[in-house]
């Protein structure tokens, strides 16, 4: 039912006139979403809890597919739920979910710098929601991005959202057609051969820890990737589509490259042990990555144990440790690097058992 | 068809994971692995831990899980370590497959009737590999 107005004009009359018959949903607000799908936002009457109306374009009967069945059956804290899924007719398939408090992780990466210990911890949610996917329901994904995970404040988990693009792979070593949603996340197996292997959604996870701890990955700006020499090439083609299939063309080079997500525009202060992890998650042959998110999510709770928090401000690095010793590094007015320790209940101290280069004191603080 | 063998060693667990082609040939597979706890006291690894497991063994997918049963009464040399009685705890608390105790005079006296085809990738992994391979050979 709607009790107030949507201007939901710009919605196909079919969808208009959903919303507008659903007894159950008291909906108050509509988004559009362009190619993602049209958005409404309601509140169960009887449930008295909002949640999040969806509809995406689909294949007939959608609500019959397999897929469709057992995504209804999923019940996983680090997957949404899914409430009601059903066929609209003509060509829409609608999805009914609870809505998240967080809102999503690319969200979040653009308006703070998350540290490295909140970054592993949301990746380790996201494999443990994809080993459900993987390892229960013989599904990929295939559309794995910050944009779609959402941030639960509540829980303080991260949960795995937008699964209408999940596809069904039927033997272990097997593959499906990639998803052509989200060009910039396509693992090369995808771009070069329309192939999306289990690793395929490993490489996902991936660019999103590679995004989290702050490697260079202007998602908003992505003519940022391209050379002078290939913006001008792209700047000199009149047609629009053209144009983008120009653009296409060099972001799948790059990826195929392994240019995309370069792990040498890491933070200075992560050490290799990361790189070491997103070079397997990254690898361009799918079978040397992980094979199944277990295994990544036994290095990331390594990495969560052996490392410190890193938390980077705009004028100073804080270096963490489990036990409440901090250290902190940054550059006086001499631009000298300095390094302050401080334990817990104690004020800062200078620790000069360092050489002033950048990797001496970061040493010193990374020891436990 | 896939089976787990798992030896507990003070704050480690060593997994040997097996598979079965339709021809009987056993091959272990690349998903064996050691996972560790630092620090049992804090609950964050534990936790970690139990996720790890959980996780590994849904991934695997195994039709049987054994582990090498210890002697929780050994005295000296052979007392095994408190905290593997811990990860032994959680590995147990698996619930979609129950948890075997073997113990190793059960797999010496199958090795004794039965031929053992291969052998564990790596020395650490020995009595995991057996138990799986005792498991997957019945």
């Amino acid at each position: 039912m709607v009790t107030v107005k949507l201007n939901d004009e710009d919605s196909v009359k079919a969808i208009q006139d959903f919303v507008r018959n659903t007894p159950d949903i008291d909906v108050y607000e509509y988004i559009r979403r362009g190619c993602n799908g049209e958005v409404y936002f309601g509140k169960r009457i009887k449930m008295n809890d909002e949640v999040v109306l969806k509809f995406y374009w689909s294949q007939k009967d959608y609500d019959a597919t397999e897929e469709a069945v057992i995504l209804q059956n999923i019940d996983h804290k680090n997957i949404l739920k899914i409430y009601d899924l059903r066929f609209v007719p003509p060509n829409y398939a609608y999805f009914l979910k609870p809505r998240i408090s967080g809102g999503d992780l690319q969200g979040i990466i653009d308006s703070r710098k998350l540290s490295t210990k909140e970054s592993l911890e949301i990746v380790s949610g996201v494999l443990l929601g994809l080993n459900e996917l993987h390892s229960k329901h013989n599904l990929v994904h295939r559309d794995l991005k910050p944009g779609n995970v959402l941030f639960d404040l509540e829980k303080n988990i991260p949960i795995i959202a937008d699964i209408g693009s999940v596809k069904k792979i039927h033997q272990a070593d097997g593959y499906v057609t990639a998803s052509k949603s989200t060009f910039l996340y396509l693992p090369p197996e995808a771009i070069l051969a329309n192939e999306y292997y289990y690793q395929s959604d490993i490489y996902q996870v991936g660019i999103i820890m590679f995004q989290l701890v702050g490697g260079y990955f202007p998602i908003h700006s992505p003519i940022d990737w391209l050379t002078e020499r290939e913006k001008k090439q792209v700047d000199a083609i009149r047609n629009r589509d053209d144009k983008c299939r120009k653009f296409d063309e060099f972001i799948g080079n790059k990826v195929v490259k392994g240019q995309l997500a370069k792990t040498n525009s890491l933070p200075f202060y992560l050490d290799a042990t990361f790189k070491r992890v997103l070079n397997k998650a990254l690898n361009f042959h799918y079978e040397r990555r992980y094979t199944n998110p277990s295994l990544f999510l036994k290095d990331i709770h390594s990495l969560l144990r052996s490392s410190p928090d890193y938390v980077q401000e705009p004028d100073r690095l804080l270096i963490i440790h489990e036990e409440g010793k901090e250290f902190q590094l940054y550059e006086n007015s001499e631009k000298e690097v300095v390094l302050e320790k401080r334990v817990p209940n104690k004020g800062w101290r200078k620790d000069n058992s360092h050489n002033g280069t950048l990797e001496s004191p970061l040493s010193v603080a990374r020891k436990k | 068809m896939k089976t787990i063998g798992i030896q507990i060693k003070s704050t480690e667990a060593i997994l040997v994971v097996l598979e079965k082609d339709d021809e009987g040939n056993i091959t272990q597979t690349n998903e064996s692995a050691k996972f560790s706890i630092d620090d049992p006291n804090k609950p964050n690894q534990v936790r970690q831990f139990r996720d790890q497991i959980n996780a590994a063994f849904d991934s695997i997918g195994a039709i049987r899980i054994g582990i090498v049963a210890r002697n929780a009464n050994g005295k000296g040399d052979r007392a095994p370590s408190p905290i593997s009685f811990k990860l032994e705890g959680i590995v147990q608390l698996y619930d979609k497959v129950d948890i075997e105790q073997v113990w190793k005079q059960t797999t010496n006296s199958f090795f004794k009737k039965n031929a053992k085809m291969g052998s564990a990738k790596n020395k650490y992994q020995d009595d995991a590999y057996e138990v799986a391979y005792y498991l997957i050979s019945q």
